[in-house]
């Protein structure tokens, strides 16, 4: 980008062609304020503090706006346009109920510092005192229409980085109001939680639940961190009180992976219940009692040393260190039968890549960025609304922003059947004949020259007769034909499914859905949506047993010992407990009390993610790290050190 | 249905109309019955219609068919006429006979007569509303001849419905002839030439528009009619949309084809109005029939569509970036420029948006050349434009006039001027976002730079016409509310600003502003011009500044007076009445004792603040009948007669009032003459218990009462009583004591000084021979008259002036014995100053009005006036009293023989034989002092009065004389002089309160009080006016609204 020169308030400063006034200004440490500019967002100019004068220009306009030109001649302060900052600030001030001593966002407002550097202490006009509600029927959020100011940050900030346009402006004039939907309740509406409303709000307009008057965030501890919780690896920060979370931000939502969703935002902030916080052991009576760490490693060490068949299974929610740790355990034991929790999820995906392309790897799935870039997206056999929400914001800001074609199939209702260009709902269990004729489909719309292309990855759905497709599938025809010409002509392309496709355990299905991919756009792309915040993480290391599933064998009563780590993972499935009955011994290495440590005979404490440092790698294959954002109530040791105390111990 | 594909089919399908079409034109009557077309054109746009046009139209094709006329008798419905006021209107050809507001049961007796044998149905036609005169043909009517039909000139004849009749008037030659004979550039440069600037309002020349975005990169680009007419009063875009649909069309194709690469327009009309949407796709449909519209235009490979995007109702979708947003499908708020829509506009391309009006006319100026549109308008804005002229004006409707056309020519020529004699006061133009244009500028030529440097906009054209009862503050509130509801919400200064403006006019019109809220207000105001993003922030405060500009002393006398000039504003008054009139009289209250048969405590109310009550009940103009609110109904009460009624009971009845009087105080008083002022102001210092000497120059007490008011209308015996009464407080009258010096009084150990001393010398014209024997002028011959001295009265005399006092004069020269009197008065009749019913009086008697009529030289024999010579007056320009300057016409002079000549024109205080010490006088002889409390610049001396004032009302001057009585008390006990009267403390009365019943409220007019017969007045001095009868007075009482209840 070339470079401009602009002179600012007699200063010669520089800028970039495409910055706005407002960009150089900020840029060259030159102070204008603003309520309505939001990094990373359109710019409106509502506020009118911004106004400059700019040579030659008639009126006063807007930095946040206003292009930037070489050799504009700008100025940011004058007596007029202070008295109009000032005025600004009365006006909103006397617009609503702006009464700070109540507000939780006293101290961090941005209104609220402004009318202290313009000495705003009191104001000409009458108070309207309007009659403004607060709506509070979201479980985790607050909307105040008291402190709003109507900047439509918020507003922005749901629609163009969540995606969900779930907020806007409702009547007008005087009576303009930020309104969910069709002025609907928040809680009754189609927000999705994510909290980016209330992190943009300059005021106390909209705020957490949770996080209110826990804290001033000026006053908490910042700490900077990933979210470790569904693999998508959102960058965070913690804001610590007290050694207690007060509040989950993006340290910025503008960025990829910035953006957060209700899970990161909200989860992390309540107060953990049935901690382990001790090691236990049973008693002679049966009974599990807590213990020192020695006491566990010395009943370990007695029992596995001596136990063949052992097998160990790990959680994806371990972090990386500790699940490298659980490895060398396994291997010092000499385990033939290693696994994870989601091992058949891992087979799955890389017996289907493996089956597309010999020399492919998980490293050949898309990064989530390419999501955003997507001009078409294919969902097949997912909810990432729900599993991975961030990956749901990213496909609707790509359906809104650019206006990316959707094709979801799916037989239920998502939020994205509303605005998929097509929806093809074959009934379930029916995945495979209809990926084949939306294949046949777009080889249909293929122009020549890319079929000779792409003739290899054809086989699969040339023989599909889509006519005779669509009637078994009882789906309309020209749903497929119209998904075909849309993907067919797509550039850029990319496909996501999860455990809709993931549940079948079969990678032949997989495979078709990478040569549909193949068939889209220049090269395939595709995401497989993995269960845990470190799944991939667990399935790089080769946690995942190639043999096959682990957890069945134990259900078979082939394992006379287990290690099970589940770190935070509060995996309780009966199926799980089920399978420990045949054990003789059983080490449950966790954060939470649940069925299954009650099952265990050594249960060794975890620290939760938020607590310990930890790399995880996200579902495209990132590795980031966690940084502890509180201390845990005890001295608990790392997964990774715990298992090496134990390895440490063993007789063999 | 044929395809128009070369010019050739497009004229042979005009050829094949034209002869349908040539009747409707055809204004000859005469051609009438040898017709063998009869055609009906009857108005089918929204005001006829709603006002029952429908049904019009039904009985007209009823009675066709029933008698088997379908053949040779044809109805056609067009788009709006413009006299929407007239609805419903119906034009019958050949002849152009307009019948106006035709209801259903007209329809037979029209057929019958008018469309059977010929016969014009005067009844149903329009007539002027000042003669009477019924005007049948439609062009000689001067709401409709004084107007240029060019955007309109389809309106009235074509059936919008119908492509071919469009055709046939010549639609669609101009898109033939760009496509087959000019390049793009060709059109471009022909609207360019024609100097057409956009007629949304900001004037924004439409070449250079379309300029930017042809020279826009892009090969998608859009362009958009703004058809989102929101301004309240409003309504041009809707008759050129239901009137003339395919102009828009046609000239929003050109303009595709002049900028190039459009493939597609839009048309957004607001969804309020659903005729205008429906005839535009009617009419969008079958230019798509006719391949005039679509690919292939006209046979070329020229493409434009056009589709219809209905508003949803919000104003601010009329800027042109909402707009655009809203046909995006999204919220329709403005955004912020740049980026321009010539460069980014709908749907990221780029777009140009022009109005309905600017559209319609382009395919004009393409077939009939750039030089006939800029034939007519001003140097900067050419053309025609349209308004819809509302408001307090006779005629109302759609206009279409050149550009540069006074405002004064279409408020009163074509508008038809103020109805019900009422003064008319401003017009606010360009809706909401404009501002208001006062009576002195009634001469601004209507375009766009001199509307906006009077602080105005043109803006789409509505003209809100108000007169005397429209209060400014009110009418800015009105707009400011509109506004605020408005706004998009989106920018502060705006969605915050207007409510805060608004509160501060609320604050001033519920009496509790200040002076320094009309300096917040315009700072503010200020601001949301300057800061706000679109055009309606920038524009909402100029209804309130352009009122403080123009109108700042009725802000002041809100904050200040607490009074509301018009009595519009509630909150400063029980009964607009009682606060108009000068002096406060509870008018209600007196009213309504004398309803409950008790005229003498009716009396004594009254005598609270007015000590004159006879006399005001005789010669009051009455400002407080003009502002009664029964007049909206059907005519004021008559409060001066029943003022008379209850204190005439009093003096029939031997009753007088005095009020109680406050301790003694010792400070003495003087007041110079022993006019109302002087008397009222003698009355309140001496209930105050000051002693008060009043010194009188003339031999009798009573000022103009006594010596320029003629005992016919106000009887000596009436005067003298009061006097009298007043005198009784103790005030002693000096009479024949004419002060020359008034610091003498101060040395004589008066203490104040209140100046009083009338206007009691006559102004001269100024013309050769006013110094022969027999010139009087009329304040001198009414004088002595008064005072009974001898003067030898013509047989023919010529009182020169409009005046009362000229009317006075000539009466009483009639009743002197003058055998024939005339009055010259140089305007109209209805711009005489004097009482219509004193005119009409004198014309009852037989006194001669020549109007339009100036005296230039005064022709006198052997020393003798012997005639005069006059001259016939042309009214020119207005002038800045909102009236018509004479001039006179060149050859028009005649005499007219008299004997005596009483000048008229106008009077002033004799203030050059008195030694006024430090007072200073001002332009007229008048004394300067403040407006407020009337002190002078020598401290302890004040003025008031015609003194003050120069000629005006007695009620007024007794007002002066109260306000210089309260001022003067502060001044002796040593306060700070105050703005407002300060009273004494005034006696209570109970009076009813009980609302009127409905039969009290319903239709009923005034009762008038009885005369004696022009006949025997005409030679006696008595007076002429009889008092109400008790049962009369009560009658009369029963017809108050109670205004003051509730």
């Amino acid at each position: 980008m070339s470079e401009i020169s602009l002179l600012i308030n007699g200063k010669q400063v520089k800028g970039k062609q495409g910055d706005t006034v407002l960009d150089v200004c900020q840029a060259n440490g030159i102070d204008v304020p603003t309520l309505c500019h939001f990094k990373g967002l359109t710019d409106v100019g509502a506020c009118r503090l911004c106004l400059v004068e700019i040579e030659k220009e008639r009126n006063l306009v807007p930095s946040c706006t206003y292009p930037a030109r070489d050799g504009q001649v700008v100025t940011t302060s004058t007596p007029r346009l202070e008295k109009y900052r000032r005025l600004v600030l009365e006006l909103l001030f006397t617009e609503r109920n702006h009464l700070c001593a109540y507000c939780v966002a006293s101290g961090d407002c941005e209104l609220q510092s402004l009318a202290y550097k313009y000495q705003m202490d009191n104001a000409r006009y009458q108070y309207s005192w309007p009659t403004q509600t607060t709506d509070s029927s979201h479980p985790n959020i607050v909307l105040d229409h008291n402190r709003c100011i109507l900047c439509g940050r918020c507003i922005r900030t749901c629609d163009e980085i969540a995606g969900a346009h779930a907020l806007d402006f409702g009547k007008r004039g005087w009576k303009t109001n930020v309104c969910a939907d069709i002025n609907q309740p928040l809680g009754e509406s189609s927000c999705i939680s994510c909290g980016g409303c209330f992190q943009a709000c300059p005021t106390g307009a909209i705020f957490s639940k949770i996080s209110a008057y826990r804290g001033r965030p000026s006053e908490c501890a910042s700490v900077e961190s990933t979210c470790a919780i569904c693999g998508v690896g959102c960058n965070i920060n913690g804001l610590v009180k007290n050694n207690r979370l007060v509040r989950i931000d993006s340290p910025d939502m503008t960025k990829p992976r910035g953006l957060l969703c209700e899970i990161g935002r909200f989860e992390p902030l309540y107060d953990a219940t049935d901690r382990v916080i001790t090691p236990m052991k049973r008693n002679n009576k049966g009974q599990l009692i807590s213990c020192t760490y020695e006491e566990a490693f010395e009943a370990i060490s007695k029992k596995l040393g001596a136990t063949d068949g052992i097998a160990g299974l790990a959680s994806g929610k371990a972090n990386s260190e500790a699940l490298k740790s659980f490895a060398e355990l396994m291997d010092k034991l000499g385990s033939k039968m290693v696994d994870t929790l989601d091992g058949d999820d891992c087979r799955t995906v890389s017996q289907g890549i493996a089956k597309f392309d010999s020399k492919a790897g998980l490293d050949m799935e898309a990064k989530l960025e390419d999501i955003l870039a997507a001009d078409s997206i294919v969902v097949i056999g997912a909810h990432p609304s729900k599993t991975h929400p961030v990956i749901g914001s990213y496909i609707m800001r790509a359906a809104s922003k650019n206006k990316a074609q959707l094709v979801v199939i799916d037989p239920l209702r998502n939020p994205f059947t509303f605005r998929a260009s097509v929806w093809l709902k074959p009934p379930e269990g029916e995945k495979e004949l209809v990926i084949k004729a939306l294949g046949k489909s777009i080889l249909d719309h293929l122009p020549a020259k890319a079929t000779g292309e792409k003739n290899k990855y054809a086989a699969a759905f040339k023989e599909t007769d889509i006519k005779k497709a669509s009637k078994d599938l009882g789906i309309d025809l020209h749903d497929v034909v119209k998904a075909g010409e849309i993907l067919a002509g797509s550039k850029n392309g990319i496909i996501i499914y999860g455990s809709g496709i993931l549940q079948y355990k079969d990678s032949e299905l997989v495979a078709t859905i990478l040569n549909l991919a193949a068939l889209i756009g220049e090269k395939p792309r595709v995401i497989s949506l993995k269960r845990y915040g470190n799944s991939r993480g667990a399935w790089d290391l080769g946690l995942a047993s190639a043999k096959g599933s682990v957890s069945s064998d134990l259900a078979k009563g082939k394992a006379r010992g287990l290690y099970l780590l589940l770190a935070d993972d509060l995996a309780n499935s009966q199926a799980l407990t089920d399978s420990m009955k045949g054990v003789e011994f059983a080490v449950v290495q966790a954060s939470y009390r649940s069925p299954v440590t009650e099952k265990a005979d050594v249960v060794l404490p975890s620290l939760l993610w938020t607590e310990g440092k930890g790399s995880y790698t996200s579902i495209d294959g990132v590795t980031k790290k966690t940084a502890p954002m509180v201390k845990a109530r005890a001295e608990i040791k790392t997964d990774a050190d715990t298992i090496k105390e134990v390895a440490r111990r063993l007789k063999k | 249905m044929p395809k128009i594909t070369s010019i050739e089919a497009l004229s042979k399908l005009k050829k094949s109309v034209e002869p349908r079409l040539k009747i409707r034109d055809d204004a000859d009557f005469s051609h009438y019955k040898s017709s063998p077309q009869i055609c009906i054109q009857q108005c089918r746009g929204m005001g006829c219609t709603a006002a029952g046009g429908d049904k019009v139209t039904e009985l007209f094709e009823e009675l066709i068919n029933k008698k088997g006329l379908a053949s040779k008798l044809s109805i056609v419905r067009t788009g709006c006429l413009g006299p929407c006021e007239m609805g419903p209107t119906v034009i019958v050809n050949p002849g152009d006979i307009l019948y106006v507001r035709v209801k259903p049961e007209d329809v037979e007796e029209i057929f019958e007569k008018h469309i059977l044998k010929g016969e014009i149905v005067e009844r149903l036609v329009y007539h002027d509303p000042t003669t009477n005169k019924a005007i049948p043909e439609r062009l000689n009517i001067k709401f409709l001849a004084d107007q240029e039909f060019r955007i309109l000139h389809n309106n009235g004849i074509i059936d919008p419905w119908d492509i071919e009749e469009y055709i046939a008037r010549g639609g669609y030659e101009a898109l033939g002839k760009a496509l087959y004979k000019m390049k793009p550039d060709d059109v471009l440069e022909e609207v360019k030439k024609a100097g057409l600037r956009g007629r949304g309002g900001a004037g924004f020349p439409t070449a250079t528009k379309w300029g930017f975005l042809k020279s826009s990169p892009g090969t998608e680009k859009y362009l958009v009619c703004n058809g989102d007419e929101g301004d309240p009063g409003a309504y041009m875009n809707r008759a050129v949309l239901e009137g003339n649909p395919h102009s828009i069309i046609e000239g929003m194709a050109l303009g595709a084809y002049a900028v190039g690469n459009v493939k597609q327009g839009f048309a957004y009309i607001r969804a309020e109005y659903p005729l205008a949407i429906e005839t535009l796709s009617a009419a969008i449909a079958q230019a798509r029939e006719y391949e005039l519209l679509g690919k292939n235009i006209m046979g070329t490979d020229f493409e434009f569509n056009l589709d219809i995007f209905p508003g949803a109702g919000a104003f601010v979708c009329g800027e042109e970036t909402a707009l655009l947003i809203s046909i995006e499908g999204k919220r329709g708020m403005p955004r912020q420029r740049p980026p321009f829509p010539s460069d980014k506009g709908l749907f990221g391309k780029p777009s140009a948006i022009n109005n309905v009006e600017t559209w319609s006319i382009i395919p004009r100026i393409i077939r009939e050349g750039a030089d006939w549109f800029s034939g007519v308008g001003s140097e900067k804005s050419k053309g025609t434009k349209s308004f819809s002229l509302v408001g307090q004006v006779n005629n109302v409707g759609l206009v279409e006039v050149p550009l540069g056309t006074s405002l004064g020519k279409i408020v009163f020529d074509i508008g038809g001027g103020i109805p019900g004699s009422k003064k008319y006061k401003a017009t606010q133009m360009g809706g909401p976002s404009g501002g208001v244009i006062p009576i002195e500028h009634v001469n601004v030529p209507v375009d766009y730079e001199s509307v906006t440097a009077l602080g105005a906009i043109m803006g789409s054209g509505g003209l809100v016409v108000m007169d005397e009862d429209s209060c400014m503050v009110d009418v800015a509130k009105f707009f400011l509310q509109f506004t605020r509801d408005e706004s998009c919400g989106k920018c502060v200064p705006c969605r915050a600003g207007i409510p805060k403006l608004l509160a501060l006019l609320n604050k001033i019109t519920s009496g509790k502003g200040t002076l320094e809220d009309i300096d917040t207000i315009i700072e503010l105001g200020e601001m949301i011009q300057k800061a706000s993003i679109c055009g309606l922030g920038q524009t909402a405060p100029n209804p309130v500044l352009s009122t403080i500009r123009h109108f700042r002393e009725e802000y002041e006398a809100h904050i200040i007076d607490k009074k509301c000039p018009a009595a519009r504003c509630q909150a400063l008054f029980r009964a607009p009445c009682q606060h108009t009139c000068p002096v406060g009289l509870d008018v209600p209250g007196y009213v309504s004792l004398i309803k409950s048969d008790k005229p003498a405590e009716a009396y004594k109310l009254i005598m609270q603040r007015l000590p004159l009550p006879m006399t005001v009940g005789r010669v009051c103009p009455h400002p407080c009948e003009k502002k009664c609110r029964r007049g909206q109904v059907d005519e004021p009460v008559s409060i001066r007669h029943l003022k008379r009624y209850a204190s005439d009971y009093a003096y029939e009845h031997g009753l007088s009032y005095t009020p109680a009087i406050k301790a003694s105080k010792a400070e003495k008083v003087a007041v110079v003459g022993a006019g109302p002022a002087g008397l009222a102001a003698a009355w309140d210092l001496a209930v105050e218990g000051y002693k008060v000497t009043i010194f009188e120059a003339l031999p009798i007490a009573g000022g103009m009462l006594a010596v320029g008011i003629p005992e016919y209308r106000l009887p000596k015996e009436i005067l003298n009583k009061e006097i009298d009464n007043i005198k009784n407080l103790g005030i002693e009258i000096r009479l024949n004591s004419p002060v020359k010096d008034i610091d003498a009084l101060f040395k004589d150990g008066f203490k104040a000084v209140f100046l009083g001393i009338g206007a009691h010398k006559g102004d001269k014209m100024g013309i050769p021979g006013e110094e022969l024997e027999g010139v009087y002028d009329a304040i001198d011959f009414l004088r002595n008259i008064n005072l009974g001295k001898f003067i030898n009265v013509g047989k023919k005399v010529a009182v020169v002036g409009g005046g009362n006092s000229a009317i006075d004069a000539a009466r009483v020269a009639l009743r002197k014995g003058a055998e024939e009197v005339h009055i010259v008065y140089r305007r109209e009749k209805t711009d005489m100053p004097a009482e219509e019913e004193e005119i009409l009086a004198a014309e009852e008697e037989g006194i001669k009005l020549h109007v339009l009529t100036a005296p230039v030289k005064v022709l006198g024999k052997g020393g003798k006036v012997s005639g005069i010579e006059c001259s016939k007056m042309a009214l020119g320009d207005f002038d800045k009293s909102g009236r018509r300057s004479p001039k006179p016409i060149a050859g028009s002079e005649y005499s007219i023989e008299v004997d005596m000549l009483i000048e008229a024109i106008g009077q002033r205080p004799d203030t050059e034989s008195v030694n006024l010490g430090s007072v200073k006088t001002s332009r007229g002889g008048v004394l300067v002092a403040d407006k407020r409390t009337l002190a002078t610049d020598q401290k302890g001396v004040f003025a008031g009065g015609d003194a003050f004032t120069g000629p005006w009302t007695v009620i007024e001057a007794i007002a002066s004389g109260q306000r210089a009585a309260s001022s003067i008390k502060r001044f002796l006990s040593g306060k700070e002089p105050g703005s407002r009267v300060e009273r004494q403390d005034a006696e209570t009365f109970e009076y009813s309160n009980i609302p009127p019943t409905d039969a009290e409220t319903a239709e009923h007019a005034r009762l008038k009080i009885a005369e004696i017969r022009p006949v025997d007045r005409k030679t006696t001095m008595k007076e002429v006016a009889i008092n109400y009868t008790a049962k009369e007075a009560r009658e009369e009482c029963s017809r108050c609204l109670r205004c003051d209840i509730g």
